[in-house]
C-alpha cells in the first residue's frame, strides 16, 4: 500500500534528520568563526562579549547547548536568528515558497527539455538532430549552474535586456500578493499579466538551474532509448505495423524512463543544492540566498534551521523520485 | 500464387565501411497455408531471413540484392508506410524469447489491442472483446485476468501464447516463427507446437518455421530448407529430405541430433571436413561476387 510505504519512508527519515541535526550542530561549533564577534561594535568590553554569549547560550558546553537545542526543536522551536533577531522558523517558512517555486519551475523545464531532446536525438538518430543534441548536451554539462546564471545575465539582461536581472518581482507589485506563492497565486487567481511578470523574473534563474539537469536527463534518456530500440519487444511492436513514433513513445520510452529516473534521480537533489548560488547571483529572495547570508554572519540558529529544511526537502524529493519510479515500472511494487 | 517468394536475397552488414555478407542469394517459397521449415545451425543466417521479411533487420544491415515477394509484391523496395500496412495485418512474427517479446511495462491488453486498433480499425471496446476471444483461442484460462496482467506475472509458456495470439490477431497470410519453442521447456514446447499447428490449419496461415530442431521440423513442416553460411544448400519435401538427404551436410546435421530411442548411437558432431568444404565454397562465392 502506498500510504503505508510513504509512512514507513517518512519514519525512516527521522534518524537521517537527526544525523543532519547533530552533524550541522557540531560542525558549526568546531569551525572557526564566532557569531558574537560578527555583531559587536569595536568598543565592546570583554564583559559585554561574555554577557552576549550568555544571552545566546554560547557559554555552555557543546553537549549542553545541543540538549537545549534538540529540546527546543522537538517543541517546534528553531530558535531566534542572531543577525535578524526573528524567529528562525517563520523566517524560513516566509522564504521557502520562493525557493520552492523556483526549483519547481526549473525541474519542469529540465524534464521537458531533457525528455524532448533525448527523444528527438533518438527519433532522428544518425542525422543532424542527434549531433545537435549531443553538442548542446556537452555545452550544457560543461558549465555549472552559477556560471550559466552569469552568462545568461550578461546575454539576456545586459547586452540584450529581455529579462530582469534580479529579484522575484517588482517590489511595488509584491503588495498585490496575499501569500508568498507568487507563481501559484497569480495562476490560481487568473491574474495573467502578473503571472507573466513572475515568470519573467523567474526565467533566467530557472534556466540556469535547469540546463545542467536537462543535459543529464537528455543524455541518460538517449542512451536508454538507444538500448531499448534493439529489444525484442520493440521488434515485435514494429512487426505490428505501428508507426516509428508510436513505437518510440509507447514501447521504448516507458522502459527507458525506468533507468532514466534511477540514474537522474540524484541530480534532482543537486538542483535544489544549486539554488543556493543561483539565488545569490540573481538576488532571488529564497532560502538559498538566506543560507548564504546566515553563513556570512555566522548566524548559527538560522544556518541550522535552513540546513534542516534543506535536509527535509532532500528526503521528500527522494521519496517522490522513488514513488515516480514505481509508477513507470510495474515490476516494482511499493513495499 | 505463393504467399512468399524469396529470390536471390542478399543481406550484408556494413560496419565502418566494411561489408560483411550474411545472406548469399537465398531462394525460398511458401505456398498458402503451408509450413516451411528453415533449418540451420547458429550463425547460419536463418534469423536474418525472418528479419529481412518483416523489415526489422539491424540498423547496420540491409538488403543488397534480390527480392522478397509477398503475394507478388516486392517487400524490399516497398515504402515504410506501405510495409507497415502489411505488417501485423498480413505478415506477423513470433519470436524466440516469449518473456522478452512482450513489453514489460504494458499490460497484456494494451499489447493485443493496439494491433487490432491499428490494423483492423477496431474501436477500443471491440478490440478488447476480440482480444478476449483470441486469448480463449490460444487456450489461456482466465483471459479476463490475463488481460489486466503484466508479462512478468505470466509464465514463459503463457507469454508465448499471448505472442501467438498477437500474431494470429489479424489472421495474417504469413507468420514468421523464429525458434518459437526453443526457450520453453519440453512439455510446454509440445503444447505450443500443437497450438501453432491447430491455429495455422484453422486460419489457413502459411508459416516460415525457423529452427535448429530437426525433430520439430519432421513433425510440423511440409517442406524444409537447410541453410548454411547464408545459403540454402538443400530444399525439398520434409519426407524426402529426412529419408534421402542429398547434401552431406544435411545428413550430418541429422546424425548430429541426439535420438532418445537410440542412445547407443551416441553424439556425432558435424564432421569438420564437411563444414570446411562448405566454407571454402562460400569464400569462392564471395570472391566471385566481389570481383
Amino acid at each position: 500500500m502506498p500510504i503505508v510505504y510513504v509512512a514507513r519512508r517518512l519514519l525512516m527519515a527521522v534518524p537521517t534528520l537527526l544525523g543532519v541535526v547533530v552533524f550541522i550542530f557540531v560542525l558549526l561549533r568546531v569551525v572557526p568563526g564566532d557569531p558574537i564577534a560578527m555583531m559587536i561594535p569595536g568598543e565592546a568590553t570583554p564583559q559585554d562579549i561574555a554577557n552576549l554569549r550568555a544571552v545566546y547560550g554560547l557559554d555552555r558546553s557543546i553537549g549542553e547547548q545541543f540538549v537545549i537545542y534538540i529540546g527546543n526543536l522537538l517543541r517546534g522551536d528553531f530558535g531566534e536568528s542572531i543577525s535578524v533577531k526573528q524567529n528562525v522558523l517563520s523566517l524560513v517558512l516566509d522564504r521557502l515558497p520562493a525557493t520552492f517555486e523556483l526549483a519547481f519551475v526549473a525541474m519542469v523545464m529540465a524534464i521537458v527539455i531533457g525528455l524532448s531532446f533525448g527523444i528527438i536525438a533518438v527519433y532522428w538518430r544518425r542525422r543532424w538532430p542527434e549531433y545537435a543534441v549531443d553538442a548542446a548536451n556537452a555545452i550544457a554539462l560543461s558549465l555549472p549552474e552559477f556560471i550559466w546564471g552569469l552568462i545568461l545575465i550578461l546575454a539576456l539582461s545586459v547586452m540584450w535586456p529581455l529579462f530582469p536581472i534580479s529579484g522575484r518581482i517588482d517590489p511595488v507589485q509584491a503588495a498585490d500578493f496575499k501569500t508568498q506563492f507568487y507563481l501559484f497565486e497569480s495562476l490560481l487567481t487568473g491574474r495573467l499579466s502578473l503571472l507573466r511578470e513572475v515568470l519573467e523574473y523567474m526565467f533566467l534563474p530557472a534556466v540556469s538551474l535547469a540546463l545542467p539537469l536537462a543535459a543529464v536527463i537528455a543524455r541518460v534518456l538517449k542512451t536508454s532509448l538507444m538500448e531499448g530500440i534493439g529489444q525484442d519487444y520493440v521488434l515485435l511492436a514494429r512487426v505490428k505495423g505501428l508507426s516509428p513514433l508510436r513505437v518510440l513513445l509507447r514501447h521504448v520510452l516507458p522502459n527507458a524512463l525506468v533507468s532514466t529516473i534511477t540514474i537522474t534521480g540524484l541530480h534532482f537533489t543537486f538542483l535544489v543544492g544549486g539554488t543556493v548560488l543561483v539565488e545569490l547571483i540573481f538576488s532571488y529572495p529564497g532560502i538559498g540566498n538566506m543560507l548564504y547570508g546566515a553563513a556570512i554572519n555566522r548566524d548559527l540558529p538560522l544556518l541550522q534551521g535552513v540546513t534542516i529544511i534543506f535536509a527535509v526537502i532532500f528526503i521528500l524529493l527522494n521519496l517522490l523520485i522513488d514513488i515516480s519510479y514505481t509508477l513507470v515500472n510495474p515490476r516494482v511494487r511499493l513495499a | 500464387m505463393n504467399v512468399l517468394d524469396i529470390q536471390n536475397l542478399h543481406v550484408a552488414f556494413t560496419q565502418r565501411g566494411r561489408v560483411t555478407p550474411v545472406l548469399r542469394g537465398i531462394d525460398l517459397s511458401i505456398e498458402p497455408g503451408r509450413i516451411c521449415g528453415l533449418v540451420g545451425e547458429s550463425g547460419g543466417g536463418k534469423t536474418m531471413v525472418g528479419k529481412a521479411i518483416t523489415g526489422i533487420l539491424p540498423e547496420d544491415a540491409r538488403v543488397t540484392a534480390g527480392r522478397i515477394l509477398f503475394k507478388g509484391q516486392n517487400l524490399v523496395d516497398l515504402a515504410d508506410k506501405e510495409r507497415r500496412q502489411l505488417l501485423g495485418r498480413s505478415i506477423a512474427m513470433i519470436l524466440q524469447q516469449p518473456t522478452t517479446a512482450l513489453n514489460p511495462v504494458l499490460r497484456i491488453e494494451t499489447q493485443i489491442v493496439e494491433v487490432l486498433q491499428r490494423q483492423m480499425g477496431l474501436a477500443h471496446q471491440a478490440a478488447r472483446a476480440r482480444a478476449l476471444d483470441l486469448l480463449n483461442t490460444v487456450q489461456i484460462r482466465a483471459p479476463e485476468r490475463v488481460l489486466r496482467q503484466y508479462p512478468h506475472e505470466l509464465s514463459g509458456g503463457m507469454c508465448q501464447r499471448v505472442v501467438i495470439a498477437i500474431a494470429f490477431s489479424c489472421q495474417p497470410a504469413l507468420i514468421v516463427a523464429d525458434e518459437p519453442t526453443t526457450a520453453l521447456d519440453v512439455t510446454v514446447q509440445f503444447e505450443i507446437l500443437r497450438l501453432l499447428k491447430i491455429l495455422q490449419r484453422d486460419f489457413g496461415t502459411a508459416v516460415l518455421f525457423i529452427t535448429h530442431d530437426l525433430g520439430v521440423v519432421a513433425n510440423l513442416c511440409d517442406r524444409v530448407s537447410v541453410i548454411f553460411g547464408g545459403r540454402i544448400i538443400e530444399e525439398g519435401q520434409t519426407a524426402d529430405i529426412f529419408t534421402a538427404p542429398k547434401h552431406p551436410y544435411t545428413s550430418a546435421l541429422m546424425a548430429a541430433s541426439p535420438r532418445h530411442d537410440q542412445p547407443e548411437k551416441g553424439l556425432h558432431p558435424v564432421p569438420a571436413q564437411i563444414v570446411g568444404q562448405l566454407w571454402r565454397e562460400i569464400e569462392d562465392y564471395d570472391r566471385a561476387r566481389s570481383s
